[in-house]
């Protein structure tokens, strides 16, 4: 499982140079609900890094897409308000969508997965 | 002096040319173009027709209301034609009992074959050792829950084989597993897979299809099938030809079936007297005998299929719009277009779809002639201008595409269009002959629609007509011929990775369309186009040419809205090359390009005889 998912600092931290989607949080967001964004990213076969920091969501989404070697960051901010950005795309969240159930959040996941797949968004269907 | 406007109402669109005519100089001021409001010929083209030459009015200088500039127009005595447009599926899938699942899932789990019986995953911790087992999951039970209750069963010497699960977690399950199984998920009818029976799971490596339950003489293997049963079970190996998971259950009294669904019988009426062909039989069977009944007097539907009712709704419209009886309407053209329809395996239980046989039919009917006078007078009162009846549709495209550079008589015009396609031929004299045939761009879209599962015609006439491409950055896109474009602003999300239509000012729609790729869209597209088009171009000329000798004709010129497509006039032009034809699209008074020939055409007309 450390193989998919771990944050970063921790004795299951992803190896650096591991290519994976970032994932950037306020500090109050749980690891129950970044299994969730995990998950979404496991299914589509992409490993996710976790890391948290303070910040609004498009600042915490540019800083993951910065550290992942995918180049696709997932940042989601004290207010449970999520965001993608691509390193591609400067300064502006590339995607912004509600972080606040189980279901957004592994579609946030799934779709950063797909986007460094090259594939398109999934219909949101939570 | 005079201002003339020749006005050429069109199945699809109305368009005017508008010249000042003095002595025998005609000099052409402006084009307009608009859609055609109604059946053409009825009085409900008049808004269509009002709003063409508005915008040739507004173009030449003059208010776009301003109708009394105009001293004359002109209007062309319309081809009686109207064409009509049907699918007809011949074959049907159906699964009784549920007995197999053969679907894609975007993410399927693990690789490999299991065999086993099927069990509801609650059930599982009543599995004994050695049991060959493949739980069935509901989305009730999460991921972690799954995979923890398979690795339990499997720590206790439970021989679990595979699974099939209802939400999209084949893969995170397999994660979770001590050892690869193959797991199929995303099937929406979980409820409806038979527990207790005996089962087969395959999942394919990424990229590659299943091997093992696409193949008849393996599932038999399988599942120790006789002969007779495993021909029962074609149907089956077929429908999952293709997909990258599928799921096989034998039920005692499960099957599939491959049924056919009587389309229905055509009579077809000749000088020889009366044909019959089975829609079953397919395009080339109903071609051969169109051919063999040339020329075509009449065509009828058996009464009580659907092929029948095709026939007398084309009927009934023609009648109602011409207030000639219905049994004086003739049907005496008919293109029929072999296709493939994506349909619902009915009584599947994961959205399954086969790919099962169709006849696309397009048909064409002629009357004595439209009621155009008619017209004249109601458009003359509206507009308060004089209103005159021109010539032929095809004498008057004749006379248009002649303005075409580098074309002189002897010469055959195509004019494809929406509804018909007609071909006519001019010999050194002048002679004309004309054949008006069933089949043009609405064929076009009906088989793009019905190939690719769509039933919005709008979006089925969008694929006909824009170049695909794919976003594959958020800065660039692959077009369908490879190359790469840029864009200075990131693209919608909503087009991230998708195939798209490339429409006019670098707009790209999405195709909201289930596991497509360029490559099946184009191929589609063009097949179509090749069916339709290319196929009535050798079936006109043959008909209009000197001898029904097609190498008699030297030249062809295009025209015609569909003549504007962009790849329409290469594929004629290439397959007319073969019979040492000069084809192309023609380029109506240097400007105009294939649009405009017929309205060009009366507008030359109208000068003509006088010194």
């Amino acid at each position: 499982m450390s193989a998919w998912f771990g944050r970063v600092g921790s004795p299951d931290a992803l190896p650096e140079t591991k290519p994976s989607v970032w994932l950037v949080t306020d500090p109050s967001f749980d690891e129950a609900s970044a299994r969730h964004v995990a998950a979404g990213c496991e299914e589509e076969g992409v490993p996710l890094a976790w890391d948290v920091r303070s910040g609004n969501s498009p600042d915490l989404a540019r800083i993951a897409c910065l550290r992942s070697r995918l180049e696709v960051g997932v940042g989601i901010d004290s207010e449970r308000r999520g965001a993608i950005a691509l390193v591609s795309v400067a300064n502006v969240p590339y995607l912004e969508r509600s972080a606040a159930t189980p279901g957004t959040l592994r579609w946030l996941g799934q779709t950063a997965a797909r986007m460094s797949k090259g594939e398109p968004v999934m219909a949101e269907t939570h | 002096m005079a201002i003339t406007a020749g006005i050429d109402i069109g199945n699809a669109t109305t368009e005017t040319a508008l010249a000042r005519v003095e002595g025998r100089n005609v000099t052409f001021l402006a084009t307009g173009i608009s859609a055609t409001t109604g059946i053409k010929g009825t009085l409900q083209n008049i808004a269509g027709l009002r709003s063409s030459l508005g915008m040739a009015l507004e173009r030449a200088g003059y208010k776009r209301d301003d109708f009394s500039a105009v001293d004359i127009i002109r209007l062309n005595r319309a081809a009686p034609v109207i064409g009509d447009v049907a699918m007809e599926t011949v074959t049907e899938t159906i699964v009784t009992e549920s007995t197999m699942i053969g679907h894609n899932p975007a993410t399927p789990g693990g690789i490999g074959v299991g065999l086993g019986v099927s069990v509801a995953f609650e059930d599982l911790s009543s599995a004994r050792e050695g049991d060959s087992v493949i739980p069935v999951i509901a989305a009730k039970h999460d991921y972690e829950a799954a995979a923890a209750g398979i690795s339990s069963a499997m720590a206790r010497g439970v021989n679990i084989t595979a699974a099939i699960c209802q939400s999209d977690d084949g893969v995170l399950i397999v994660n979770r597993l001590p050892k690869v199984i193959p797991v199929v998920d995303e099937v929406g009818a979980i409820d409806r897979v038979p527990l207790g029976m005996r089962c087969c799971v395959e999942v394919a490596p990424p990229g590659r299809v299943v091997s093992l339950l696409s193949n008849p003489y393996d599932i038999a293997s399988l599942f120790e099938l006789s002969p007779e049963e495993t021909r029962q079970i074609v149907p089956v190996a077929r429908a999952l030809v293709g997909n990258r998971s599928a799921v096989v259950i034998r039920t005692p009294l499960g099957e599939v079936r491959e049924r056919r669904i009587p389309a229905g019988e055509l009579y077809i009426l000749g000088p020889q007297g009366k044909r019959t062909v089975n829609v079953e039989d397919g395009a080339e069977a109903i071609q051969n005998t169109v051919i063999a009944c040339y020329p075509v007097e009449n065509i009828f539907g058996q009464p009580g299929t659907n092929v029948g009712g095709m026939m007398e709704r084309v009927r009934r419209t023609m009648s109602d719009m011409t207030d000639i009886p219905i049994g004086d309407i003739y049907i005496q053209d008919l293109l029929a277009v072999d296709t493939l329809v994506p349909q619902k395996v009915t009584g599947g239980v994961a959205g399954e779809f086969s790919l099962e046989s169709g006849v696309a039919l397009a048909v064409m009917v002629k009357t004595e002639e439209l009621p155009m006078q008619r017209l004249a007078v109601a458009v003359s009162r509206e507009l308060g201008v004089k209103v005159e009846v021109g010539g032929i549709e095809a004498d008057m495209a004749i006379r248009g595409a002649l303005t075409t550079p580098g074309t002189k008589p002897p010469v055959a015009i195509l004019d494809l269009g929406a509804g018909s396609s007609d071909a006519s031929f001019m010999k050194t004299d002048g002679a004309v002959t004309l054949t008006h045939l069933a089949g043009a761009g609405n064929l076009v879209n009906t088989i793009i629609a019905s190939e690719l599962g769509i039933e919005d015609m709008d979006l089925a006439e969008a694929i006909k007509r824009y170049p695909l491409c794919k976003a594959e950055s958020a800065y660039h896109i692959r077009q369908e011929d490879g190359t790469v474009r840029f864009f200075d602003e990131p693209l919608d999300p909503g087009v991230y990775g998708r195939v798209s239509l490339l429409h006019e000012n670098d707009m790209l729609q999405p195709l909201m369309l289930p596991n497509i790729s360029v490559e099946k869209v184009r191929s589609t597209r063009r097949k179509a186009k090749q069916e339709v088009f290319v196929k009535n171009a050798v079936r006109a000329l043959e008909q209009v040419a000197p001898g029904s000798n097609i190498r008699l004709v030297d030249y062809v010129i295009l025209v015609g809205g569909s003549a504007k497509d962009f790849e329409i006039a290469a594929m004629i032009t290439d397959a007319l090359s073969r019979y040492g034809i000069v084809a192309g699209r023609g380029n109506i008074r240097s400007t105009e390009g294939p649009r405009n020939a017929v309205a060009t055409g009366l507008v030359l007309s109208s000068v003509e005889g006088r010194k």
